[in-house]
């Protein structure tokens, strides 16, 4: 096992491995500035810098690496990777090559993020780049739209790839109403990476040309249109929340099917009603990110809608999740309490958001630390403990071993614990009216209680997630052999042995017409 | 002479100030609101550009086929010399014979009875003087396009006009109306072009249709994958 | 569980009954709808509607989670097979009970949105250009400001907004109320000042750049009387080239 056979494998388990490697290290990063930025925010007025433009930097650095760097390769790069063609029973996927240059390209893509760090005046814009001031700030700006693009690029070649496996690869037998409820959401996520990243591709090239090439796409004076790139940015980057949503909720379907033992309730309803939904209704509810800036009057009710509406998918998404718990067999991993974690969060996390969808209410929420709160419990660290979910519920198959499982719960309940301190103080202040992207927040000076109470939380959160990542680098090199099949579960990729060769089975798997991934594995 | 465009862009006229217009109507401001109007200030005992003014736009209205003077839209023409009355309305109107009879109804040229000049026209950032010199007025020649509640939307100047800016102010000044559906026509093509401050006209909002086109693409891409899935498919079945 | 929900839209309406209790009168007669006060009233029947949703799904899942939890006898889950009705109920009845339940926020957002959009006739106008970094106010009588907004108590004030450079927000905390503003287009927002002697903190609410954290300004309440008196003083103090204070009265009348 060298490394240039890492570098240039085209094994889609290796590639899934690297893509996990580099979004830990890009969440590892993203988590200090965060904690780099609460520890400013611990006191009213310049903490531990003096300097405002070190703040904005960590900000934009924070959402960038956590969204672009962490979420979107962890889920579409890793469990993608290395799930679906298991799942599937393919050998591997259809482009074992093109996959290799999509790890590649985001090895580059979050290299370039990191150069943010060393270079010269870097990005100021915030992750979302809006202009005019992203086209007249000393900042970076063409650093912010590379990384996009290169991160982008790298998606849609996933995108095509996985779309393609999983159209043409299946194992005889495998029905598409017999697929993984995973598979069916992250192809999902895959959809709408094609349709809209080209978009957002677009808007941030159109900045750079406006800085670099005195282009006037932005510009008013000269008939551009300010508005526009808000729109262009949202109408991919709120399908972008669904990138993250569709594959992590596929995730906690897997772990809960398999630890309640149980079949997923209402298969249907969740795959046409819920995934299909999403995908539907996501490219429609943009412009409630627009509540305040000015759009038309009948645009912004007309989009409180449609954003509402969304609440039917992702409700009947979580119905499923909790129907399948019912007349289960319900054990308690370390996997199964991050995915039922995972369901309390993106509980608090839906319903804080109704009021978002409402125009009128919006008015007073939005661009507080009600906003950042409700969408750090929905999005991120959902998100964020779906994905530890699913790597320690799949961490037996990648590394033939087994994590230490107390330490994955101390980790968990820690995690859990620092988690609803921060964000749930964060929702509160936000209400109260704090302003989010605030460096010093002297004239709020009344709220230095609650974020110094934020800023132990984070402590504590980060502390969480420290022993879980400690817990799978000790297991992955000194745990107890695992069995192939631990958890006991119906599912395809658990029927090879751990971790799977090279072609994953000696002979392809096929199933039979009663077979069903979920339910108790048939001895 | 040029109008300060961030500072009355979005200002009101006041809707109780009274006109009388060249029949001798007396009438109110706000009658004339609740379509879009287009202000053009004047005076009647103007030679230069005044008349020229109003003939270009007579000419450039009746080239204008999306929407009706009178239904859709109003002009006014507001004189700001306090020496103007009913009287040289008609007269002007009279002498140039540059508005059309048919325009009438929905054109009239008026002079303010209840507000100085000075005061209605310094509302509208519309700003000009008496030069001895040249025995004349010199003011600013723009359009003021104001929204069916009578505020500013857009200054458009210049002495030639083309239909399709005016065309497109018109649009932007009622731009709330399109929440019928009827509009969704004018919903379009007041989102594909925006204002050049600038250059004074309208151009290709080009980063939207950037947009638009990237995502044409994205949707293509999908299509043409789909396309060739179920092509394939049938060949497998068949075979 | 999904017939409970069904009820929750029903109850919160019921609790409705008097929608617009925050309506009031002003001196002049008319009402004025006060978006401040609808907002908090449309914001508690938010809360109490997610807050009985939560709780129920929380309730339920919990108590999944403990009769279901593995034990002796109970090794295999054993989840029901969906007859094809079921099924289709199970997504039609839940749709249902959201959409209405969605409708019924949709509905009184929109209502609260035209109280926000349809400011009252008989206000102050007031047009501010935002900067990096400050606010700048100006009077209908030509008296400029910079980062503090006299008001007089209450008389509805309309902003009509635009930037000379990137985008900034006035945002106002305590009147629930915030708008960008951006260079080339006009945005407005309005508020109801009430008490007297009061000041409320303004702040810029979207990002626009280096100092964006410090980019402030507050409203400051003044009786009626008092007010007049500051901005015929004013006026007169800052301007040769504005009007007269017999003209000032008509602008601050104005009724648009």
């Amino acid at each position: 096992m060298n490394l240039k056979e890492w570098i240039f494998t085209t094994d889609h388990k290796r590639v899934g491995v690297l893509y996990l490697i580099g979004s830990i290290a890009a969440f590892a990063v993203a988590g200090i500035l965060a904690l780099l930025m609460r520890a400013e925010l611990s006191t009213v007025g310049p903490t531990i810098t003096a300097n405002p433009t070190n703040y904005n930097v960590w900000l934009y650095g924070h959402g960038a690496m956590m969204i672009l760097g962490f979420q979107i390769p962890a889920l579409t790069g890793f469990f993608a990777n290395y799930c679906i063609p298991l799942m599937i029973g393919a050998k591997d996927v259809a482009f074992p090559r093109v996959n290799a240059l999509s790890v590649w390209l985001f090895y580059v893509g979050i290299i370039l993020a990191l150069l943010t760090f060393v270079m010269p005046d870097p990005p100021d814009v915030m992750w979302t780049g809006y202009p005019p001031y992203s086209t007249i700030t000393t900042g970076n700006t063409a650093m912010y739209t590379f990384t996009v693009l290169i991160l982008g690029f790298a998606s849609i070649i996933g995108g095509v790839n996985f779309l393609t496996t999983v159209a043409y690869m299946r194992a005889p037998g495998l029905t598409w109403n017999k697929l993984n409820i995973f598979v069916w959401c992250t192809l999902g996520a895959f959809v709408l990476q094609l349709i809209f990243v080209p978009v957002l591709g677009t808007a941030v090239t159109l900045i750079s040309l406006d800085k670099y090439l005195g282009t006037h796409f932005f510009d008013p004076t000269q008939g551009g249109d300010v508005l526009t790139y808000q729109n262009l940015f949202w109408f991919y980057s709120h399908p972008a929340v669904y990138v993250i949503f569709l594959p992590f909720i596929g995730v906690i379907y897997e772990i809960v099917a398999t630890f309640s033992r149980n079949r997923v309730f209402n298969y249907k309803m969740v795959v046409y009603g819920g995934v299909f939904g999403v995908v539907a209704l996501s490219g429609e509810v943009w412009v409630h990110h627009l509540y305040v800036s000015g759009m038309a009057d009948w645009l912004r009710i007309g989009q409180m809608i449609t954003t509402l509406m969304i609440s039917v998918p992702v409700g009947l998404l979580v119905i499923g999740l909790v129907g399948t718990l019912y007349k289960g067999s319900i054990s308690f991993e370390t996997p199964m309490l991050y995915a039922l974690g995972v369901l309390f969060l993106f509980l608090i996390g839906g319903l804080t958001g109704i009021p978002l969808a409402v125009t009128s209410l919006t008015v007073h929420l939005a661009r507080t630390y009600y906003v950042v709160g409700h969408f750090h419990y929905v999005m991120a660290v959902a998100g964020t403990f779906a994905i530890f979910a699913g790597v320690y519920y799949w961490f037996p198959k990648v590394t033939g071993r087994m994590y230490n499982e107390f330490w994955g719960k101390v980790g968990f309940w820690i995690t859990f614990i620092g988690t609803n301190l921060v964000f749930w103080t964060m929702m509160d202040i936000g209400v109260k009216g704090m302003p989010r992207r605030y460096y010093d927040y002297s004239h709020f000076s009344q709220f230095e209680g609650a974020h110094q109470l934020m800023t132990l939380g984070a402590v504590i959160l980060g502390v969480g997630f420290v022993i879980a990542v400690l817990n799978w680098i000790i297991g992955a090199a000194r745990g107890p052999k695992a069995p192939d099949n631990p958890w006991n579960s119906n599912s395809l990729e658990w029927s090879t042995v751990s971790p799977p060769p090279h072609g994953n089975w000696p002979v392809p798997p096929s199933v039979g017409a009663d077979w069903y991934p979920y339910g108790a594995a048939k001895k | 002479m040029q109008i300060d465009e961030p500072r009355f862009l979005g200002s009101p006229v006041r809707g109780d100030t009274v006109l009388t217009d060249e029949q001798g109507r007396e009438f109110q401001l706000s009658q004339m609101l609740g379509k879009p109007v287009i202000l053009l200030l004047s005076y009647y005992g103007c030679d230069g550009t005044c008349p020229t003014m109003g003939g270009e736009l007579a000419r450039v209205l009746s080239k204008v086929e999306r929407f009706q003077l009178g239904r859709d839209y109003r002009v006014l023409t507001v004189s700001f010399d306090p020496r103007d009355t009913a009287q040289t309305a008609a007269t002007f109107l009279g002498k140039t014979g540059a508005v059309p009879g048919a325009m009438r109804d929905g054109w009239r040229h008026v002079v303010l009875k209840s507000r100085s000049p000075d005061e209605f026209a310094g509302s509208l950032g519309f700003r000009y003087f008496w030069s001895d010199a040249a025995a004349a007025f010199m003011h600013p020649n723009v359009l003021i396009f104001l929204t069916p509640q009578g505020r500013v939307a857009r200054y458009i100047y210049g002495t030639r006009m083309d239909a399709q800016t005016v065309q497109l102010a018109l649009v932007d000044a009622d731009w709330e109306r399109i929440a019928e559906s009827t509009a969704v026509f004018d919903m379009l093509t007041g989102a594909c072009f925006s204002y050049n401050y600038a250059e004074g006209r309208y151009q290709l909002n080009y980063s939207l249709l950037a947009g638009i086109g990237s995502l044409l693409l994205g949707l293509t891409l999908i299509g043409l994958g789909a396309w060739v899935y179920r092509r394939k498919l049938g060949r497998t079945t068949h075979a | 569980m999904h017939k409970t929900t069904k009820r929750i839209p029903l109850i919160l309406a019921g609790m409705l009954a008097a929608t617009a209790a925050w309506a009031e009168k002003t001196a002049s007669g008319s009402v004025i709808k006060d978006p401040a006060a609808g907002w908090d009233h449309l914001w508690r029947e938010v809360i109490i509607d997610i807050t009985i949703i939560g709780i129920l799904f929380a309730l339920m899942t919990a108590y999944f989670i403990w009769k279901y939890r593995r034990r002796p006898g109970n090794e295999v889950g054993n989840g029901p097979k969906l007859s094809a009705a079921a099924a289709v109920a199970w997504v039609v009845i839940p749709t249902f009970v959201f959409l209405s339940d969605d409708l019924y926020v949709a509905a009184n957002g929109w209502q609260l949105w035209n109280n926000y959009r349809e400011v009252p006739a008989d206000r102050l106008e007031i047009q501010l250009e935002t900067g990096m970094y400050s606010f700048d106010y100006t009077y209908p009588n030509g008296v400029r400001t910079q980062n503090e907004l006299k008001v007089p108590a209450g008389k509805p004030v309309l902003l009509r907004m635009t930037s000379r450079d990137t985008l900034h927000n006035h945002f106002i905390p305590d009147f629930r109320v915030k708008e960008d503003s951006m260079p080339g287009r006009v945005t407005y927002l309005w508020f109801l000042p009430k008490e007297v002697g009061k000041e409320h903190v303004v702040t810029c609410a979207s990002y626009c750049g280096v100092m964006h954290s410090y980019m402030a300004s507050k409203i400051v309440v003044l009786a009626p009387e008092e007010f007049r008196a500051w901005y015929d003083q004013e006026g007169s103090k800052q301007g040769g080239s504005i009007k007269t204070v017999a003209e000032n009265k008509a602008a601050t009348a104005s009724k648009s």
